[in-house]
C-alpha cells in the first residue's frame, strides 16, 4: 500500500468522523420526506411547549365566565369552554403536559429497560429468572388496567403518572434489550475482553452498550407516541392529570358533557393529539429506518 | 404435542396463584376502603366503623382475608366461599355478589372484543400483505398511511366525534340502547358494530404494520429467491412460501397484542355507555368498591392468560418446527 493511499484513507476517516452527523441529517431530509414532516411537527410541539407562557394569549385557568361556551371568534380563536377559559391557551399549555409526560416517561422507561435488560441479559441466572417472571406477570394484565390500578394507588398527578408509565413500560421493554444483549454477548470480542481481565462494568459499558445503542434509540422513539396516547387515555378516564390542569385527554373528557351544545370543545384537543402522535410516529419510523437498514427492505441483507 | 399442552396447562396454576396475590395487594393498597365510600354517602355519616369492619370481616389479619377471598379459609358464615369455588366476592356498594354483576356484563365485553378483533384482522392482514408486495409503490404508501392514521387518531376522540356530528347534522345518533343478542340479533349487531370497529382501529393499524414488516422479512429470504428462480408464479410464491411463514410470526404478535385490545374495551364502553366489564371496573375504581375491582381484574387476567394459552397452542400447531420436535 502506497503512502498516498494510507494518507488518503486516514483523511477520509477523519472527514467521515467530522461529517457523519451532517451526512446523517442530510440523508434524513433527502430520503425521509414523511419523517422530515414528523420532525417539523415534533419541533413545533417542543417550541410551543417551551414557550407556552409567551405564546398562549390567556392563562391556563383564566376564566371569563361571561363568554362561556363561545365558538371561534377574534378574541378566542378556538372558542371558550364551560368556564369561559380560552381553548387555544389550554391546548398550548396542554402541549406542555404532553411533552413533559411523553418524553420523561419514555426516558424513564428506557433507562429502566436498559438497566434491567443489561443485567438480566449479561449475568443471567437467578436475577434474570426473577425479572423475566415479573415481566410475564406485567404482561398478563391489560396495560390500561394495570395503569389505572397503579394510578389509584399512587393518586393522580404528573409525577405519579410519569413514574407509573415509566415503570410499566420500562419493565416490559427490558425484554427487548435483554435479547439484544444476549445476541451481543455471543461475540468473540466479549470473550476477548473477558480474557484480558476487563471488569464486568467495563465490558457492559464499553463493549456491550455501544452495540445495542440502536435498539435503545428505537425503543425510545416507539415509546414516545405510545406514552402520549396512554397519558391522554388515562386523563380521559380521569386517572391521569387532575382536572383544573389542562391536558388534552382531560379536556376531551370534560368537553363531553357539552358535546351537543359546543362540539368545538372536542375537536381541537383531539386534533392536536392526533397530529402530535402522527408526527412523532412518523419521525420514529424514519429514525428506525435510518439506523436499522434491515427494516427498509429494498436494501440487500447484510453478510 | 400432548406433552407440551400438559406442560403449559400446569404452568397456568402457579401463574394464577401469583396473580391472585398481586391483585389482592392492589385491592388493599388503593387508599380508602369500602367503609370510607359508604360513609361518604349522604345519611351514612354516623356509621360505626368497628362494627361494620367486624360485620364485613375486615377486622382479621390480611392473610386471613386473603385466605377467605380465595376460599381456603372459612368466612364469617363458616363457609368456604371464594375464588376457588367460583365466587368472586361481594360488592358492598351495589349490594349484590360480583358473580351476579358479571352475569350480564361479560357477554357485552366479549362481543365487543370479538367484533373489534374480527374486523381488524380481516382488514389488517390482507392490506398488510398487499402493502408488502407493492413496496414503495402508491398502494404501499396509501396503506401505510392508513395504518399510521389508525394508530395516531385516538379512538376515544373519533368515537365522540361519531356520536356528536351525525347527531348535529342529521339528527342521527348511533343506537345506545342495550339490546341482548338473544332478543334481537340485528339490533344488537347494529349497536355493537360502530364501537367494535373503533375498538379494533388501533389494533388494526398495529397488526397491519406487523404483517407488512414480517412479510417483507420473509420475501427477502433465500428460499423465496430459490422459488422465484425455479420459475414459480408470483401467486404460488406468495401464498405457499411467503404467507405461510410470515403468518406464523404474525400470529404470535397478534396474540401478544390481544391484552391491548381487551384493555381498549374499557374506554369504548365508557363512551358508548355499554354496560360491560370495563364500565363496571371504572365505576368500581371510582367508588372504591375494592372487592368488585379485584374480581374484575382477576377476570380480565384469566381471559388474557387463556388467550395466551390458545395463541401458544395454535403457534405450536401451525409451526412445523415445534410440531415435529415435540412429537
Amino acid at each position: 500500500m502506497s503512502l498516498n493511499k494510507i494518507i488518503k484513507r486516514r483523511f477520509d476517516k477523519e472527514m467521515a468522523k467530522k461529517s457523519a452527523c451532517k451526512i446523517m441529517i442530510k440523508k434524513f431530509f433527502k430520503n425521509e420526506k414523511i419523517g422530515s414532516f414528523g420532525l417539523i411537527i415534533t419541533i413545533i410541539l417542543l417550541i410551543i411547549s417551551i414557550f407556552a407562557n409567551v405564546i398562549a394569549p390567556y392563562g391556563m385557568n383564566e376564566a371569563d365566565i361571561d363568554n362561556k361556551l363561545q365558538s371561534s371568534s377574534s378574541t378566542h380563536l378556538f372558542g371558550t369552554d364551560n368556564l369561559g377559559r380560552d381553548i387555544l391557551s389550554r391546548i398550548i399549555y396542554g402541549a406542555q403536559v404532553t411533552v413533559v409526560v411523553g418524553f420523561s416517561a419514555s426516558l424513564l422507561s428506557t433507562v429502566i429497560s436498559v438497566i434491567l435488560g443489561l443485567f438480566s441479559g449479561y449475568f443471567g441466572g437467578k436475577f434474570d429468572l426473577i425479572i423475566q417472571r415479573v415481566v410475564d406477570l406485567m404482561m398478563a394484565f391489560p396495560s390500561i388496567i394495570l395503569l389505572i390500578a397503579l394510578m389509584s394507588i399512587l393518586g393522580t398527578g404528573v409525577v405519579q403518572l410519569i413514574i407509573v408509565l415509566g415503570l410499566r413500560s420500562g419493565i416490559v421493554g427490558s425484554r427487548l434489550i435483554r435479547s439484544a444483549v444476549i445476541d451481543v454477548k455471543e461475540n468473540v470480542f466479549v470473550d476477548a475482553a473477558n480474557a484480558i481481565g476487563c471488569s464486568n462494568k467495563r465490558i457492559l459499558l464499553r463493549h456491550i452498550l455501544p452495540h445495542i445503542i440502536s435498539t435503545i434509540i428505537i425503543l425510545f422513539t416507539t415509546r414516545v407516541p405510545n406514552m402520549v396516547m396512554v397519558e391522554a387515555s388515562l386523563s380521559f378516564l380521569g386517572f391521569g392529570i387532575p382536572a383544573p390542569f389542562p391536558s388534552w385527554g382531560g379536556m376531551l373528557s370534560s368537553g363531553r358533557e357539552f358535546m351537543i351544545k359546543a362540539p368545538f370543545l372536542l375537536i381541537w384537543p383531539g386534533l392536536a393529539l392526533s397530529i402530535v402522535v402522527f408526527g412523532i410516529n412518523m419521525l420514529g419510523d424514519s429514525i428506525r429506518d435510518l439506523i436499522d437498514p434491515r427494516m427498509k427492505g429494498i436494501k440487500k441483507r447484510k453478510g | 404435542m400432548v406433552k407440551y399442552i400438559v406442560k403449559r396447562l400446569l404452568l397456568f396454576i402457579p401463574t394464577l396463584f401469583v396473580m391472585t396475590i398481586v391483585i389482592f395487594i392492589f385491592m388493599h393498597a388503593i387508599p380508602g376502603d369500602i367503609i370510607d365510600a359508604l360513609q361518604a354517602e349522604p345519611g351514612n355519616e354516623e356509621i360505626d366503623r368497628a362494627a361494620l369492619e367486624k360485620f364485613m370481616g375486615l377486622d382479621v389479619p390480611l392473610i386471613v382475608q386473603y385466605g377467605r377471598w380465595i376460599g381456603i379459609i372459612r368466612n364469617i358464615d363458616g363457609e368456604y366461599k371464594g375464588i376457588l369455588n367460583g365466587y368472586l366476592g361481594y360488592s358492598w356498594i351495589k349490594k349484590v355478589s360480583v358473580n351476579r354483576l358479571f352475569r350480564t356484563s361479560w357477554a357485552m365485553t366479549l362481543e365487543l372484543s370479538i367484533i373489534g378483533f374480527v374486523v381488524s384482522i380481516f382488514l389488517a392482514i390482507p392490506i398488510g400483505i398487499y402493502s408488502a408486495t407493492k413496496q414503495g409503490k402508491i398502494g404501499d404508501i396509501l396503506s401505510r398511511s392508513f395504518a399510521i392514521f389508525c394508530i395516531s387518531v385516538p379512538s376515544f376522540w373519533l368515537a365522540t366525534m361519531i356520536i356528536v356530528y351525525p347527531a348535529i347534522w342529521w339528527g342521527y345518533t348511533p343506537p345506545l340502547m342495550v339490546v341482548r343478542f338473544r332478543d334481537a340479533p340485528i339490533d344488537n349487531l347494529k349497536m355493537f358494530i360502530i364501537p367494535g370497529i373503533l375498538l379494533g382501529m388501533q389494533f388494526c393499524g398495529m397488526i397491519m404494520r406487523i404483517t407488512r414488516t414480517k412479510m417483507l422479512d420473509v420475501l427477502r429470504q433465500d428460499y423465496i429467491r430459490t422459488a422465484r428462480s425455479k420459475g414459480l408464479s408470483q401467486k404460488i410464491i406468495l401464498v405457499r412460501h411467503a404467507l405461510k411463514n410470515a403468518l406464523i410470526l404474525v400470529i404470535t404478535l397478534i396474540g401478544q397484542n390481544i391484552p391491548f385490545l381487551i384493555g381498549g374495551t374499557i374506554i369504548i364502553e365508557e363512551i358508548f355507555s355499554i354496560p360491560g366489564m370495563g364500565r363496571l371496573l371504572i365505576n368500581a375504581f371510582r367508588s372504591r368498591d375494592n372487592e368488585l375491582t379485584g374480581g374484575i381484574i382477576l377476570f380480565y387476567t384469566i381471559i388474557v392468560l387463556i388467550v395466551n394459552l390458545i395463541v401458544d397452542l395454535s403457534y405450536s400447531y401451525i409451526n412445523p418446527k415445534i410440531r415435529y420436535e415435540s412429537k
